[in-house]
């Protein structure tokens, strides 16, 4: 296969975000959303009803550039669940209940409120359930492209359908790793997408050269 | 007049795709009781839209003294059992079959039975030695392993230090069952009724199955069906020739009972007979006490769970319950005792019904058919709207047929709708470039489907596997492209309407 001069620039553009993206993920991993690592949490029973955007600052003032998340407990909108990345040191836990004491005029006290550790959930907890059904796909779609094409140099379209699926992912993944989007399923779930719609496209244009030939 | 009908038609088709895009978007709203209710259902949403519960589970450092049999090897073979009589500390053992219940009185260690020694130790529910990272993996890994059996969506956490399991579940899940695949350690045991001691473990045990017996007298029966191994078989044909009713010398009318005939219902053949029973405990908790009526030379026991009954909402339950057991079982049994600590609905932080998403929809699905309109003029606006009437019909199916919309059905949803305004595009580009609309439909919806035919397969792949967040994903693609076939047909005609 010839590779022409702008598609050669292209190519090598692609190796060396690779390769950027390989040392990051070497050096530094790729940044996972807070859910989804090693975090703590405080469960805080207001008793009040709670405004979301009040919470938020009161966080940002006592959790001064952690990442966190605050979620509602239960229907009543009056019990937080706040995560931190990281710990909860004890200082911030006092500055927190001192907040929210005043903002919603309770006595909370921070002794009676625990911090508990919430362990990561591991991505190969997260991709497990994606084995079996990704293998069978796969197998099968080969087989169905192989047999589709079977008078058309098979082996070559699977060759590169399969190498342009890779390096788009291989790009994407080094873009997510170098610019530290948090990867959460949702975003594994786009690139398994963008990877079936590289695919689709290149299935149509097959079935054109199919056509003319 | 044909040109009449036709037209007729196509306003028709027409309509009908608006109003299902009403009901769909807006819902169908009805007085009950003087009260406007929408009929339409809401969307199923997994865990990630509509919120979690969240369980911490804690080892259980529960510690306990007891009286246990020893064998010569050192290991504790069963717990001694405590009398029944007024003497609570009183021991009373049945060594023999026809034993009198005079010799309750005789001292301890004549009531041992041969081979075994009988010591106080302090039990903890978790012995030190097995609170290891080891043992927290292999956990972690039974758990999921029931949980992904029973089709959950799920997050599992375990702190690798203290053995800590957090499990997150959506809330719509039946909690109890998910807290029972955590804290119960799954070891079934038969154990002697009379003294404690236990006869055959689940070393043996090599399937546990859940099914049901339904006769007109007495309604629904649910069983459990365990087969052991080979050398288990063996023990469990001496036991059921052992512990059998045994005909008081003096009276001949006894006869044996059925197999596995519930306690209650033996209490006269008990006056007449020595009956030795057997206790089935699972994790120390008995589910039946009864006695043999046959020799199980096979190597499988069937264990009736609950009372017979005609009431099928209470079988059902009952059967949830078997089922459940039988999935306990049929894996290995848990080598740490969990307990539950803490119970937590937790809100998602996505607020899907947020009036931005919703706008933002309305703009971009406004926008696209824009384009089609300015593209292709009068087709341009019927593709639209037929296109508009496949997004709500596809919204009231994936509500109806009770598909679980988690983030990743989301996508697959987008995808299908991307589908279709391409496959419209297509279609509209070769109509406008002079071609007949019926050629220009066969040749779009060839070229359509011979494309798509990988997305057909993983809709097909993903719809039937175990786990929410797959199948969600299959089943919208299969409503999807299902729903798209039936479309592509009314595109046809409402577009076939001048050129034919």
């Amino acid at each position: 296969m010839k590779i022409d001069g702008v598609k050669k620039i292209i190519l090598l553009g692609m190796i060396l975000l690779i390769v950027a993206g390989l040392v990051v993920v070497a050096l530094k991993g790729f940044s996972v959303a807070l859910f989804y690592k090693q975090h703590e949490e405080i469960n805080i029973n207001v008793g009040k009803e709670i405004n979301y955007k009040d919470l938020k600052g009161i966080c940002d003032e006592v959790f001064n550039g952690k990442k966190y998340e605050i979620r509602m407990i239960e229907l009543f909108s009056d019990s937080i669940n706040v995560r931190v990345e990281n710990t909860i040191t004890d200082e911030e836990k006092n500055n927190l209940i001192n907040k929210i004491n005043e903002k919603y005029e309770t006595k909370l006290e921070a002794s009676t409120l625990t911090v508990n550790k919430n362990a990561n959930i591991r991505i190969r907890d997260l991709i497990r359930p994606y084995g079996k059904p990704v293998c069978a796909s796969a197998i099968t779609i080969i087989c169905y492209l192989y047999l589709r094409y079977r008078k058309n140099e098979p082996m070559k379209f699977l060759y590169y359908s399969f190498v342009n699926i890779a390096l788009t992912e291989l790009c994407l993944a080094s873009i997510i790793a170098i610019i530290r989007v948090p990867v959460s399923p949702l975003i594994v779930n786009i690139l398994v997408l963008i990877g079936v719609i590289e695919l689709l496209v290149l299935t149509n244009k097959k079935e054109k050269e199919l056509k003319k030939a | 007049m044909e040109k009449n009908l036709k037209k007729i038609r196509t306003i028709a088709i027409l309509l009908i795709a608006i109003l299902v895009s009403i009901i769909a978007f807006c819902g169908a709203y009805f007085k009950t009781s003087g009260i406007w209710k929408n009929r339409i259902p809401d969307f199923n949403y997994g865990m990630e839209l509509s919120g979690m519960r969240e369980l911490r589970f804690k080892l259980d450092e529960e510690e306990v003294e007891k009286k246990v049999y020893i064998d010569s090897e050192g290991n504790i073979a069963g717990e001694v059992k405590e009398s029944e009589s007024e003497n609570p500390g009183e021991i009373s053992l049945v060594q023999d079959e026809t034993e009198n219940s005079e010799e309750n009185n005789n001292s301890e260690e004549d009531n041992v039975p041969e081979g075994y020694t009988v010591e106080t130790r302090t039990i903890k529910v978790n012995e030190d030695s097995a609170i290891n990272e080891e043992n927290f993996e292999k956990a972690k890994r039974i758990i999921q392993k029931r949980l992904e059996n029973s089709t959950y969506e799920y997050n599992i956490r375990l702190d690798g230090q203290t053995g800590e399991l957090v499990i997150e579940v959506p809330d719509n899940e039946d909690i109890q069952t998910v807290e029972s695949f955590v804290t119960t350690v799954g070891n079934i045991q038969i154990i002697d009724d009379q003294n404690g001691l236990v006869l055959l473990d689940d070393s043996g045990l090599k399937n546990a199955v859940a099914t049901y017996n339904n006769t007109a007298e007495k309604g629904y029966q649910g069983y459990l069906i365990l087969t052991y191994d080979k050398s288990s078989a063996e023990t469990l044909k001496e036991i059921s020739n052992k512990y059998v009713a045994v005909p008081n010398e003096n009276n001949d009318e006894g006869e044996n009972a059925s197999e596995s005939e519930n306690v209650d219902s033996e209490e006269s053949a008990e006056a007449e007979t020595t009956i030795n029973y057997i206790s089935i405990k699972l994790d120390d908790q008995t589910i039946l006490k009864t006695y043999f009526g046959q020799e199980l030379p096979g190597g499988t026991l069937q264990i009736p769970i609950g009372n017979a009954t005609t009431d099928v909402d209470e079988f059902s339950e009952v059967y949830k319950q078997v089922t459940q057991i039988a999935e306990i079982l049929r894996n290995e049994s848990l080598p740490l005792t969990y307990k539950l600590v803490s119970d937590n609905y937790v809100q998602s932080n996505i607020d899907i019904n947020n009036n931005i998403i919703k706008i933002l929809t309305a703009i971009t699905i406004a926008g696209i058919s824009l384009y089609f309109i300015i593209r292709y003029k009068l087709n341009g606006l019927k593709s639209s709207i037929i296109a508009i009437g496949y997004i709500g019909l596809l919204i009231l199916v994936v509500k109806y047929t009770n598909v679980i919309i988690t983030l990743n059905a989301l996508i697959a949803l987008f995808g299908v709708i991307i589908i279709n305004y391409i496959f419209n595009d297509k279609l509209l580009q070769k109509i406008n470039g002079g071609a007949n609309v019926k050629i220009a439909f066969i040749h779009a919806i060839k070229e359509l489907y011979f494309t798509i035919i990988p997305v057909c397969i993983i809709a097909i792949i993903f719809t039937f596997m175990h786990s929410t967040i797959i199948s969600s994903i299959g089943m919208v693609l299969f409503w999807g492209l299902f729903i798209q076939a039936l479309y592509d047909c009314l595109l046809l005609i409402v577009l076939n309407e001048k050129k034919d």
